[in-house]
C-alpha cells in the first residue's frame, strides 16, 4: 500500500491526486442552523458499500483537546454553530455520496445567540490576557492631549490553493494520514486519541501546504480525524475534501477584532499613557484563543515607548464557525490597531506621522514591553530607506494641501498616502511544542556528502533549497551534495507546528550551528564528522523587540470620483530582517504577501453573521491585473542573523492602506481628541 | 435536471426549426451563465438543448460605415480583439468587465442579451448605444431596437421561442464613457446592477448624453437625457443636481432599492461633473 | 451521449451526460490530473485548458460542447517546445508556482505564444488573471510570462524545425 500510495501522484502533494483502488469518498453532514439541540437526523437509505457515521461510531475520545477548549469531532446531541459537522457519509461514488448528504435532513432546535464584540458577557469569554505597567488612569488624567479611537478588522479567508481535506489508509497495521497541516504531530495525537490507538500506529504525511497564513494549525486535525474514522470503520482508503464553498464557509478565518484605545500625550507629543481594550470574535470553538490573546497583549505597544500602559484582551465566543489564526496569530491585528492609533495621535498632536513615530520609538533600556530593551528598534534605517523609495514626504505634503484647500469640503480630497511600521519576533509567538527539545544532527560522510537530520522541515521546496545552499556555503561543498531528512520517529518531541516561524527559525539556526561545527573540524579530524546541536535557549527573558525583523510600508491611493473606491497607485516596503539567505526568494515572497495583504483591504469582505453560499461570490480576492506596483527593498545592515519575514507585510500594509484612506477621505470617524 | 436531447443544427434555419418543435428548448451559445448557475436550467422537466454556439452565421462580425453587425454567438473576447474596440464604446468597457479572459473566450454577446430573468451587465451599454437586434422565429426575421426586449415595468421580455441572431451597433463616436458595477453585490445577487453612461461633446457643448442601469430592471430615461443636450460644459451644480436626482427618482419609481438609487444619483453626478475624466 | 474530441493530439471518445463538465471528464475519465475541479463557476481558473487554441475554463464547458473540438491540457502542453520556454523563463525569474495554478498559468502563457491567439503582449496580464491563486508574486509571474513571450517572438518555426 505504501509503495502504491507514493505512486498515486502525490509527489506534487495534492490531496486531489489521491486515487488508490477501493477509495471511499467522505462528505460531511452539517447542521443547517445553530447553536441548539439536535432534534433528529434523517439520512436516506444508503446502498451497500455506503455508510453513515456519527459521533456514536467514534471508538476513542469524541473531542479534540486543546489548552482551554475542546472541539467535538462530530457533534452529539447539540451543535454549537451552523455548519458544524454532525455526521459523515462515505462510499465509493463521489456523486452518490454528495447526493446522500443533500438528502440527509438534520433538525436543530436553533436559538441563535449574539455574536457581536461591542457588548458581551463573561459567559462568552474563551480566554483573557491582561498587561499593565504604571498608573494609566493618572497618566491619562494628567496628559495634555487624550485620543480615543477604535478600529475594527473583519474576518478574512485564507483561500488555500486547494480546499482543505485529508486522506487516510492502512499500510498493513499502520494508519497513514495525508494532511496539508502545519502541525503533523498534532494530527497524529488527535487521531490516536479519537481511534483509541497508540500514536506509534499513526503516520502523518504532509501534503502541499502553500501560503497557509497560520490557518492550518489545528483544523486539518479535525478533517484528518474524519478521514481516519472512515478508514478505521470501513477498512478502506478514505478521502475527505471540502468543496470550495465549504472551505470558505466553515474553516477558520482571521478572528474579527475590535480594538479600542485611549492614548495620552504630553505637550511635546510623547506618549504618556496607553489604555487598550482588544476583543476578538473567536467563534464557537477557540483552540487558539489563549495563544491569540497572549500575542495581542504582548504586542499591543509595538516598538513605542510609553511609561503607563494597560491592555485587557478578550477572546469572545460566538455562535459562528471557529475563527482564529491569520499571519502572526494576532500580531498583525495588534499592529494594525496600533499603527492606526499612531496616525490618530500624530493628527491630534499636529505632528507628521513619521515624526510622531520616531519621537516615540523605544530606546535602549526601555521597559514598555515588560523587559528592558537591549537594542533600539531599527525603525530609523527602515524609515529613511522607505522615504527615499516612496517619495512619501513630498506626496504627503501635496495631499495635505489638497485636503486643506479643496473648494468643496463635503467632497473627499481623493488623494492619500499612508505609512505604518511592523515587526516580527520569534519570541512573541506561542510555543505550542517543546522548543527546548529541538535537536539537529549533521553528518559529513567520507564521500563528501552532507546529511542533515531535523525534527521539522520547511514545507516548501524553495525554503528547503535555501537551507541546502546555506549549509553548502558554510562547509564549502556543492549544494547538490546536501541531503535533508526529517528525523521524525514516534518518540521525537513535538516541536510545535512545522512552518511556524519560531520553531522553524530555531531549527534553521541549529542547522547553521551544526554546519559551522563541521566546517571548523573538517580538515582537522577524519571523516565522517557528526555534529549535533540542541536548542538551549537562555532562561533569561528578553524583549520580543530584541532580535526582531522590522518593516515599514507606504501605500499611495486615490479615490475613484465615480464610485469612491480606493485605487492603489503603489506600495513600497522597506525591511531590515538581518541576513537575507535568498534575496530573490525573499523579495518574491514579500511581493506576494504585500499583494495579498492589500487584497484583504480592497475586496475581501466576509460577514460571518450573514454568511451563505452567495458570500463567496461577493468575496473578491485581487487578481494579477488588480495588483499595483509593489517595491520591496531589504536593508543590508551587516547583521549576521537571519530574521523572520512571513508576517511583516500582513502587519504593516493594511495599516498603511487605512492611514492613506483616512487622508484621502478626510475621515476619522472612530477617533476623537480631548 | 434531465437532458432530453441536444440538437446540433448546421444552419440558423435548422435551429429555428428545432425551436419550432420544442419552443421551450434552451438555446446554448456560450453557456457560461447556464453552467455557473444551475438554477438557470429547469430542474422539474425534461430539457432540450439547441447548440447554436458554432453556427457560422452567428459568428460573423461585419463593419459598415454606419454600424458594426455582430453575430449573437461572437464571444466577448473576439469583440475585444477587434482592431479598434474603442469604436464599440461602452460595450467594449462592459464586455471587458465580464468574468475573466478565459470566461470571455466562452461567453457570447447574445448570451448577455438573451438572459430571460434579468438584464446582464452589457445590456446597459447596449441600451446607451441604442443597439438593434435581429430576432428569428418560425414566422420570419425581424430587426428591432434593443428596447423591444424591455417589457412592462422595465423588466426583461425576451420573446418566447425566438432566437437572437445578430446585434447591430451604430457607429457613434463617444468622448466620455463609463461602465461600472452599481454597488457591491455581484451577480447573482438580485440587486446586482450595472451603470453605463456616455457623452458626446462638441466644442464645449454636451451634444449627446446617455445613461442606463441594467439589473432586474432597466433604467433609461431618454426625455431626461434630452434636457441636458446642447448645454455648455461645465454644467452648473443645479443642472447636475437636478438631472441626477431625477434619474434617481426614475430608478426609485421602478422599484430599484433606495440605496442603489442614491448611489446612482452619486454616479451620475460624478460623471456629469467631470465628463472629460472618462475620455476613452 | 457519445463524445468524441481530440485530446492532446489523440482522438478520444467517451460516454458522458450532456451537461457533464469537461473538467470532470478530463480528470476522472481521461486522468488529466492537472485539471482541477475547484469552484465550478469559472472563478478560480485552475481548470483552464486550451479549446481550439483558446484558454477556457473547462468547468464551464459541457460535454456536448467538447464534441469535435481540440483540447490541450497541461499534460499535452508539457510535451511542446513552448513549455520548455515557459519553464525556463520561470526558472530565470526564480518563480516556483504551486501545483494548482502552474498548469493553468503555463497554458495561459502558451495560448498567448500561439500565433493564432488574440491574447498577445498587452493582454497577457488579463489572460494570466484568469487564474486565481495567491501562491506567488503577481509582478514576478507577469515578468516571467513576458520573458517567455519575448523568447517566442519572431517566426513561428525556427530553421531547426
Amino acid at each position: 500500500m505504501k509503495a502504491r500510495s507514493r505512486g498515486f501522484g502525490l509527489e506534487d502533494g495534492r490531496l486531489s491526486s489521491f486515487r488508490p483502488p477501493d477509495l471511499v469518498y467522505v462528505a460531511t453532514v452539517r447542521a443547517p442552523s445553530g447553536p441548539g439541540a439536535i432534534q433528529s437526523i434523517h439520512s436516506p437509505h444508503l446502498p451497500r458499500d455506503y455508510r453513515f457515521i456519527t459521533a456514536e461510531d467514534i471508538p476513542g475520545q469524541a473531542a479534540m483537546e486543546f489548552p482551554g477548549d475542546k472541539v467535538p469531532i462530530l457533534a452529539k446531541g447539540r451543535v454549537d454553530y451552523p455548519g458544524q459537522p454532525v455526521g459523515l457519509i462515505a462510499g465509493p461514488d463521489r456523486g452518490r455520496v454528495d447526493e446522500a448528504v443533500r438528502l440527509t435532513k438534520v433538525l436543530v432546535d436553533a436559538a441563535p445567540e449574539d455574536g457581536g464584540l461591542d457588548c458581551f458577557g463573561s459567559g462568552r469569554l474563551k480566554a483573557r490576557a491582561q498587561r499593565s505597567t504604571g498608573d494609566v488612569d493618572r497618566a491619562l488624567a494628567e496628559a495634555a492631549t487624550v485620543v480615543k479611537a477604535s478600529y475594527r478588522l473583519g474576518a478574512v479567508d485564507h483561500y488555500y490553493p486547494e480546499p482543505q481535506g485529508a486522506a487516510a489508509y492502512y499500510d498493513y497495521d499502520r494508519l497513514v494520514i495525508l494532511s496539508s497541516t502545519q502541525w503533523p504531530s498534532q494530527v497524529r495525537r488527535a487521531i490516536a486519541s479519537a481511534l483509541a490507538v497508540d500514536q506509534s500506529a499513526v503516520t502523518v504525511l504532509s501534503g502541499f501546504l502553500g501560503p497557509h497564513l497560520d490557518g492550518k494549525l489545528w483544523y486539518p486535525s479535525l478533517l484528518a480525524c474524519h478521514a481516519a474514522l472512515v478508514a478505521f470503520i470501513l477498512g478502506k482508503p478514505a478521502m475527505l475534501q471540502l468543496s470550495r464553498d465549504e472551505d470558505f464557509l466553515y474553516t477558520p478565518k482571521r478572528a474579527p477584532l475590535l480594538a479600542s484605545y485611549r492614548a495620552g500625550m504630553d505637550e511635546d507629543g510623547r506618549l504618556c499613557a496607553l489604555d487598550a481594550s482588544l476583543a476578538v470574535n473567536i467563534g464557537a470553538h477557540g483552540p487558539l484563543a489563549a495563544a491569540i490573546v497572549d500575542t495581542l497583549a504582548a504586542s499591543f505597544t509595538g516598538p513605542y515607548s510609553c511609561p503607563a500602559v494597560r491592555a485587557d484582551v478578550w477572546a469572545v465566543a460566538s455562535d459562528r464557525p471557529p475563527m482564529g489564526a491569520w499571519a502572526g496569530l494576532g500580531l498583525s491585528s495588534a499592529t494594525y490597531g496600533l499603527e492606526r492609533l499612531a496616525d490618530a495621535c500624530s493628527r491630534a498632536s499636529g505632528a507628521d506621522p513619521l515624526a510622531f513615530r520616531l519621537l516615540n520609538v523605544s530606546q535602549k533600556g526601555d521597559t514598555t514591553s515588560g523587559v528592558a530593551l537591549k537594542q533600539v528598534p531599527r525603525l530609523k534605517g527602515v524609515s529613511e530607506r522607505l522615504l527615499e523609495l516612496s517619495d512619501y514626504r513630498r506626496k504627503r505634503s501635496a495631499y495635505e494641501l489638497i485636503r486643506k484647500r479643496r473648494p468643496d469640503p463635503s467632497l473627499p480630497p481623493g488623494f492619500g498616502v499612508g505609512l505604518a511600521f511592523a515587526y516580527q519576533s520569534n519570541d512573541l509567538l506561542p510555543a505550542f511544542g517543546n522548543l527546548k527539545a529541538l535537536a539537529v544532527e549533521a553528518e559529513l560522510d567520507k564521500d563528501g556528502f552532507l546529511t542533515i537530520r531535523a525534527p521539522i522541515l520547511p514545507t516548501d521546496s524553495s525554503a528547503l533549497g535555501v537551507w541546502r545552499n546555506e549549509a553548502a556555503a558554510i562547509i564549502g561543498i556543492d549544494p547538490k551534495a546536501v541531503r535533508v531528512e526529517r528525523d521524525a520517529g514516534a518518540d521525537s518531541p513535538d516541536a510545535g507546528p512545522a512552518a511556524f516561524s519560531n520553531a522553524m527559525n530555531t531549527v534553521a539556526r541549529l542547522v547553521g550551528d551544526a554546519c559551522s561545527d563541521i566546517r571548523d573540524r573538517r580538515f582537522r579530524e577524519a571523516l565522517p564528522l557528526v555534529a549535533r546541536k540542541v536548542n538551549r535557549k537562555s532562561g533569561r527573558k528578553s524583549s520580543p523587540l530584541d532580535g526582531a525583523s522590522w518593516a515599514g510600508a507606504v501605500v499611495e491611493l486615490t479615490l475613484d470620483p465615480l464610485d469612491g473606491r480606493p485605487r492603489v497607485k503603489g506600495v513600497w516596503l522597506s525591511l531590515d530582517a538581518g541576513r537575507v539567505l535568498s534575496p530573490v526568494k525573499a523579495r518574491l515572497s514579500l511581493e506576494r504577501d504585500a499583494a495579498r495583504a492589500l487584497s484583504t483591504c480592497l475586496g475581501e469582505r466576509f460577514d460571518p453573521d450573514h454568511a451563505g453560499p452567495a458570500s463567496i461570490r461577493a468575496y473578491r480576492i485581487s487578481r494579477l491585473d488588480d495588483t499595483p506596483p509593489i517595491v520591496v527593498d531589504f536593508l543590508d545592515t551587516g547583521d549576521a542573523r537571519p530574521g523572520g519575514l512571513g508576517e511583516l507585510a500582513f502587519s504593516c500594509v493594511p495599516a498603511a492602506f487605512a492611514n492613506a484612506l483616512s487622508q484621502a477621505s478626510d475621515s476619522a470617524d472612530s477617533e476623537e481628541t480631548a | 435536471m434531465t437532458i432530453d436531447d441536444v440538437a446540433r443544427p448546421a444552419t440558423v434555419q435548422e435551429a429555428v426549426a428545432s425551436l419550432k418543435r420544442r419552443p421551450d428548448a434552451i438555446l446554448w451559445a456560450g453557456g457560461t451563465l447556464l453552467m455557473s448557475d444551475p438554477s438557470c436550467i429547469p430542474a422539474d422537466r425534461l430539457v432540450s438543448i439547441v447548440d447554436i454556439g458554432r453556427l457560422p452565421e452567428l459568428a460573423g462580425i461585419h463593419r459598415t460605415e454606419r454600424y458594426v453587425e455582430v453575430g449573437a454567438a461572437v464571444t466577448l473576447a473576439s469583440l475585444l480583439a477587434l482592431p479598434k474596440p474603442a469604436l464599440l464604446g461602452p460595450l467594449a468597457m462592459a464586455a471587458a468587465a465580464v468574468g475573466t479572459a478565459s470566461v470571455r473566450n466562452l461567453a457570447t454577446l447574445g448570451g448577455t442579451i438573451a438572459c430571460r430573468n434579468r438584464f446582464m451587465s452589457c445590456f446597459a451599454a447596449l441600451s446607451c448605444m441604442d443597439a438593434a437586434v435581429e430576432l428569428r422565429d418560425p414566422r420570419g426575421v425581424r430587426w428591432h431596437g434593443i428596447h423591444k426586449l424591455v417589457g412592462p415595468g422595465n423588466r426583461p421580455a425576451f420573446p418566447e421561442a425566438s432566437m437572437l441572431t445578430r446585434v447591430r451597433l451604430p457607429h457613434l463616436s463617444w468622448d466620455a464613457v463609463v461602465v461600472r458595477a452599481l454597488g457591491d453585490p455581484p451577480y447573482p445577487h438580485p440587486d446586482a446592477s450595472t451603470f453605463a453612461a456616455c457623452a458626446r461633446i462638441e466644442q464645449g457643448v454636451l451634444a449627446d448624453l446617455r445613461v442606463a442601469v441594467s439589473g432586474r430592471i432597466l433604467v433609461r430615461d431618454r426625455s431626461l437625457e434630452m434636457t441636458l443636450a446642447g448645454r455648455r460644459l461645465p454644467l452648473s451644480r443645479r443642472e447636475i443636481g437636478s438631472f441626477s436626482s431625477d434619474m434617481a427618482a426614475s430608478a426609485l419609481a421602478l422599484s430599484i432599492p433606495p440605496d442603489i438609487s442614491s448611489r446612482l444619483e452619486a454616479y451620475v453626478s460624478a460623471f456629469l461633473d467631470h465628463p472629460e475624466e472618462y475620455a476613452l | 451521449m457519445n463524445v468524441t474530441f481530440i485530446l492532446n493530439g489523440e482522438d478520444v471518445a467517451c460516454t458522458a451526460g450532456a451537461l457533464d463538465r469537461l473538467s470532470e471528464l478530463l480528470r476522472d475519465t481521461f486522468g488529466m490530473a492537472s485539471v482541477n475541479t475547484d469552484c465550478g463557476s469559472g472563478r478560480c481558473g485552475t481548470c483552464l485548458v486550451l479549446m481550439d487554441g483558446r484558454p477556457v475554463n473547462s468547468c464551464l464547458v459541457p460535454a456536448f460542447r467538447a464534441r469535435d473540438c481540440e483540447i490541450i491540457t497541461y499534460e499535452g502542453f508539457s510535451r511542446t517546445d513552448d513549455y520548455g520556454r515557459v519553464q525556463a523563463a520561470f526558472d530565470r525569474h526564480g518563480v516556483d508556482l504551486c501545483p494548482f495554478c502552474r498548469p493553468a498559468r503555463y497554458l495561459a502563457i502558451g495560448s498567448a505564444m500561439d500565433a493564432r491567439s488574440d491574447s498577445r503582449g498587452a493582454d497577457l496580464p488579463s489572460v494570466l488573471s484568469s487564474v486565481l491563486c495567491t501562491c506567488s508574486s503577481p509582478a514576478a509571474v507577469l515578468a516571467a510570462a513576458m520573458d517567455a513571450l519575448a523568447g517566442r517572438q519572431g517566426p513561428r518555426y525556427s530553421r531547426d524545425h
